[in-house]
């Protein structure tokens, strides 16, 4: 057999921004036929919105590399009569042409980078333009801060773009008068489920007919992108485990509260299934020289022991993140115990040969070198086995998530995806109520929400005084959208329906006399320190900044309710004790029945 | 001036002269702001909830009310007394009660690992504003003792607070600025005027105790019920040669950050935990100046290199030496001077007049969150305590992370931290990778403690959500 080359390793090194060639990552520079069209929610809510009557302007806007004008391109061709106008708008920086649409529908005018505009063509002047024109629907791409210093110069008219800004922040609207609409891409999610971005980047990367080629090639075996694509394609049965842990795993940052943008998951997958290495040409050199260097660039080792430079790690801005839930640094005793036993039969453990005195390390430096031999081993295993071993679905989702370091995911999902008043919604509010007691540096046993004078609230306290309770009755634990459709008037215009949706964080809600408050909210990591210090950790150094964003929110609901009380509740071990002082300047106590 | 005087006499006059203020080791830390609270309340406390003089006269000494909350402060430590128990706490165990709530409230200096043996080494964190207390002593009974007093008499003077606190208040009260000085004076006034808090009328009522304990027992010196004023406040606050010289960046900055921290509309403790970190820290910054200006090391005030915790590398390395020089100034400083005073006796023999203010400048930025650890390999780091305090003092609104990082941490503090502060502060030798990924890990940091908000466009803006 002779060595092949295949176009689509070629394809995917243009989306490495390695070097120069990386001209795939910028939707002006892709050529036609390399252009991956994928489906995604926030194409289908504005082709709803072009399609409206009502809609006046829609502004894009999300970090760079969301897909801002591959969504206006992607709309145009869809919709307009003529497919080459989907061109036109890379020239079109004004926003001046109307592009007809099909259908009854009225023509768009696109401005495709508002901070391309240059000050001296008005940038307001061109927005007020699109607003005021009620023949068409005007679309502007803009990152935020650069909207809102053009909305910021006209006093009113733009004044109904900023509302809105502020909606999809705090309200979790894309609009507030019906007219003009946000569409913020920092609230989508590339890996929502098994047929989100990522899902669908991999089927289009790993199709078989792009890999036919190799199946004649003489290196496919030592191949590593071969490898990769068929450890990931949808078409192999056995890559179901990996393919989903791979899904887990960024969506798992995502709940962090990382946002990932297109660009970034197309760098990633590029990444994932090339090693970094260039082309054909270079693998089959090395399958001559140096073929054992090749099994180095496998999944699990490209994206837990990556060989880059600290530049091109930047590039590839999800590794630095995936790492901290590096699979392989989590030791879980049962878990452990089954790879040992692998590695044992494998043989992999058993070089000192029964223990025979002659294999035991006898210099300190031996000892060391067998010490991370040893470590190494198991750390791929451990990598291995997440890739390949649980099953997929809600109880996998969680098994994974253990393996990362999670141990309160399963929590988490409950809380996201279950009623505020079920049985384990309620359980779980409860422990978060202790985790927040421990944050506070008490250990009460009290079930309701004991908001601790901030004078106390100090890790190692032994005892506090409480400024508020809050009843748990009045507590809910809810998924954020759920919130926000709680808290707001019903509309058909919300966050999570404008893109690819996930919930990154769950809320604590108080329901009192001033209507529904947010006490504080919890994305994955912190809410997983809140339950961990629930069970008794403590930290000191790690999770500094969330424990001191925590108390200072729960200061805020304490503000105030402290005033006018006669008693000092103490929270002393289990018990409550009451201080107070009585007319005569003597100090008395007593316990609370 | 001339080279008499007993060596430790010297050393101070060295000390206040070079610095502008007394900072040594016993008063680092969070002692100088325990010691401003003191004062404050104190002269609220002496002119009833009025308080109107509070920063008002810069030229007399300040006289304000000493209370030592003894009595607090010995339940605290588990001390009995039962000339107090008896009469004024009802119930079996209202003492232990009392005691498991003040230990709550203590204030405990960071790396402090034992409780310490004595009462007067324990203090309270001032907040409620009833718990703002003066230092206070054991002392030996002199002359004739009665049979039915103890051996030892109260004092309320110095022991930990050494006048950082005063230096301060100092520095506040010889604002130009007079609209900033009468803002600022009422912020205070807010702040440490009456809680209405139940636990202010415990600690008032605990407060009020120590009147009938000095009555039993005698009080040694001044009767700590009375206003007065301790002529070793002179040393603080009566610098005025120091204040007639070219202030330091670090006074103004003093200035400017209480006033913004107090016009927050923040919950009283965020401002009061803000203070308690931001006074002692520009104190060790204004010394680490004066002593930079003594060597004639710069013209320009100092920037130093700061770490935001990612790992050990060329950043960390600059952090460290950055480090190792500030303390070498302190040290040097004051050995020029004695040099050119002529003070022989004190470069000869025990070295602890210099090492003192040195370790000053270390417990309180390590008190303050500024450097990593008070012992072992040290360097200045970004912790979120500090960066919290750093943006409710420095920042006005909201900024850019860029601009936090080049206007503020460089321009105001003269901190570096990422790639642009280091040009511009003339940091070279760091390859601007290293800086980046310092910076990222800054922003982090940021977006953690809430101060942090990312827009779609990846502009981060710095601000505080009141």
């Amino acid at each position: 057999m002779d060595y092949k080359d295949n176009a689509t390793v070629d394809t995917l090194r243009r989306y490495l921004p390695f070097d120069a060639g990386a001209g795939n990552l910028y939707e002006e520079h892709v050529p036609p036929d390399s252009r991956l069209d994928v489906k995604t929610q926030a194409l289908q809510y504005l082709k709803e919105l072009c399609g409206s009557r009502d809609t006046q302007l829609v502004v894009l806007t999300g970090n760079a590399g969301h897909g801002k004008t591959h969504l206006c391109r992607r709309l145009l061709q869809e919709i307009a009569r003529d497919p080459a106008s989907a061109r036109a708008i890379f020239s079109d920086l004004l926003g001046s042409t109307r592009h007809a649409v099909k259908n009854s529908g009225r023509p768009i005018r696109v401005i495709k980078d508002l901070s391309e505009v240059p000050e001296s063509l008005s940038p307001v002047l061109l927005v007020r333009d699109l607003l005021e024109d009620q023949e068409s629907v005007g679309i502007v791409c803009a990152n935020e801060g650069r909207l809102r210093h053009v909305a910021s110069q006209d006093g009113s008219t733009l004044r109904g773009i900023l509302d809105s800004l502020e909606r999809t922040v705090e309200g979790g609207l894309t609009t507030c008068d019906g007219r003009i609409f946000v569409v913020n891409l920092n609230h989508q999610s590339v890996a929502p489920g098994q047929d989100g971005f990522i899902s669908q980047v991999l089927d289009y990367w790993t199709d078989g007919r792009r890999w036919s080629v190799c199946q004649h090639c003489a290196c496919q075996r030592q191949c590593p992108f071969f490898g990769n694509r068929n450890y990931l394609a949808d078409s192999n049965p056995d890559a179901a485990p990996a393919r989903s842990a791979l899904i887990q795993l960024v969506r798992t940052v995502e709940a962090c509260g990382q946002v990932i943008t297109f660009r970034d998951a197309l760098i990633f997958i590029a990444y994932v299934l090339t090693g970094g290495l260039r082309s054909c040409r270079v693998v089959h050199e090395m399958s001559t020289s140096r073929a054992r260097r090749l099994a180095d660039y496998n999944v699990e080792t490209l994206i837990f022991q990556p060989e880059l430079d600290r530049d091109q790690t930047d590039l590839v801005s999800i590794l630095d993140r995936i790492q901290r839930f590096d699979p392989g640094r989590v030791a879980l005793r049962d878990v452990d115990h089954e790879l040992h036993k692998i590695l044992e039969e494998r043989g992999l453990f058993g070089n000192d040969s029964a223990y025979s005195a002659a294999a035991l390390a006898s210099s300190k430096r031996e000892l060391e070198d067998e010490r991370r031999r040893h470590l190494d081993l198991i750390r791929q295993e451990r990598r291995r086995d997440f890739f390949s071993t649980p099953p997929p679905g809600r109880s996998g989702d969680a098994e994974r998530a253990r393996r990362m370091g999670f141990r309160f995911f399963d929590e988490f999902e409950t809380i996201l995806h279950s009623e505020p008043d079920s049985s384990e919604a309620l359980d779980i509010l409860e422990l978060v109520i202790r985790g927040l007691h421990a944050v506070q540096g008490v250990r009460s046993t009290s079930r309701d929400l004991c908001i601790v004078d901030p004078a106390f609230a100090r890790e190692g306290n032994t005892s506090a005084v409480v400024a508020r309770t809050i009843p748990r009755r009045r507590l809910e634990l809810m998924a954020e959208s759920r919130f926000w459709a709680e808290n707001g008037l019903p509309s058909p215009h919300d966050v999570t329906r404008s893109c690819a949706w996930i919930d990154r964080r769950v809320v604590l809600v108080l329901r009192d006399d001033n209507g529904t408050n947010a006490v504080t909210n919890l994305d994955l990591l912190q809410f997983e320190f809140v339950l961990r210090a629930a069970d008794g950790a403590v930290f000191e150094t790690f999770h500094a900044a969330d424990r001191r964003r925590i108390l200072a929110r729960l200061a805020m609901q304490a503000e105030g309710h402290e005033l006018d009380e006669d008693t000092i509740r103490i929270i002393d071990g289990s018990s409550i004790r009451l201080v107070w002082v009585e007319r005569d300047g003597r100090i008395q106590v007593g316990d609370q029945t | 001036m001339t080279g008499h005087g007993s060596k430790r006499d010297l050393g101070h006059e060295i000390v206040r002269n070079v610095f502008g203020g007394p900072f040594y080791q016993q008063g680092r830390g969070y002692y100088v702001s325990l010691e401003f609270f003191s004062i404050v309340r104190g002269v609220v406390e002496l002119e009833g909830t009025d308080g109107a003089s509070i920063l008002l006269d810069p030229t007399g000494p300040v006289k304000f009310r000493r209370g030592g909350l003894i009595v607090a402060r010995r339940v605290m430590h588990g001390d009995s007394m039962p000339e107090i128990e008896k009469q004024y706490f009802r119930g079996g165990d209202t003492q232990r009660a009392l005691q498991t709530l003040l230990e709550g409230l203590e204030l405990r200096p960071p790396g402090r690992l034992k409780c310490p043996s004595r009462w007067q080494q324990r203090h309270f964190y001032p907040y409620p504003s009833e718990l703002a207390h003066y230092d206070a002593v054991d002392r030996k009974r002199k002359g004739k003792i009665d049979a039915d007093k103890r051996e030892r008499q109260y004092s309320v003077e110095r022991y930990t607070y050494r006048g950082g606190g005063g230096f301060v208040y100092g520095v506040l009260s010889r604002d130009s600025n007079t609209l900033r000085r009468s803002r600022t004076a009422q912020g205070l006034r807010d702040l440490v005027g009456p809680s209405h808090t139940a636990l202010g009328r415990v600690a008032t009522a605990l407060a009020e105790l120590d009147g009938e304990l000095v009555k039993k027992l005698g009080w040694y010196g001044v009767d700590p019920t009375l206003p007065w004023w301790d002529k070793a406040d002179d040393e603080s606050q009566q610098c005025d040669r120091f204040f007639n010289e070219p202030s330091t960046r670090w006074q103004e900055l003093i200035r400017e950050g209480v006033d913004r921290i107090l016009q927050r509309k923040l919950p009283k403790f965020r401002k009061v935990d803000a203070l308690m970190n931001w006074l002692p820290l520009a104190c060790a910054f204004h010394q680490h100046e004066r002593a930079v200006r003594c060597l004639g090391l710069d013209q320009a005030p100092p920037s130093v290199v700061f770490d935001a915790g990612v790992a050990p590398g060329p950043v960390r390395d600059r952090a460290k030496r950055d480090l190792r020089n500030a303390i070498m100034a302190i040290s040097e400083s004051l050995e020029k001077f004695a040099r050119q005073q002529q003070y022989h006796s004190l470069l000869v023999g025990s070295s602890s007049w210099r090492t003192d203010p040195r370790s000053f400048y270390t417990g309180t930025l390590n008190a303050c969150g500024a450097i990593n650890a008070l012992k072992g390999d040290r360097f200045f780091s970004l912790t979120p305590k500090l960066l919290e305090t750093v943006v409710l003092a420095t920042l006005e609104g909201e900024t850019s992370f860029e601009s936090f990082c080049t206007e503020v941490l460089l321009g105001t503090l003269g901190w570096v931290v990422d790639a642009d502060s280091a040009k511009l502060g003339g940091v070279r030798g760091i390859e601007s990778g290293f800086l980046d990924a310092n910076a990222r890990q800054l922003s982090r940091k940021l977006g953690a403690l809430g101060l942090m908000r990312e827009y779609s466009d990846a502009t981060r803006m710095i601000g505080v959500v009141e």
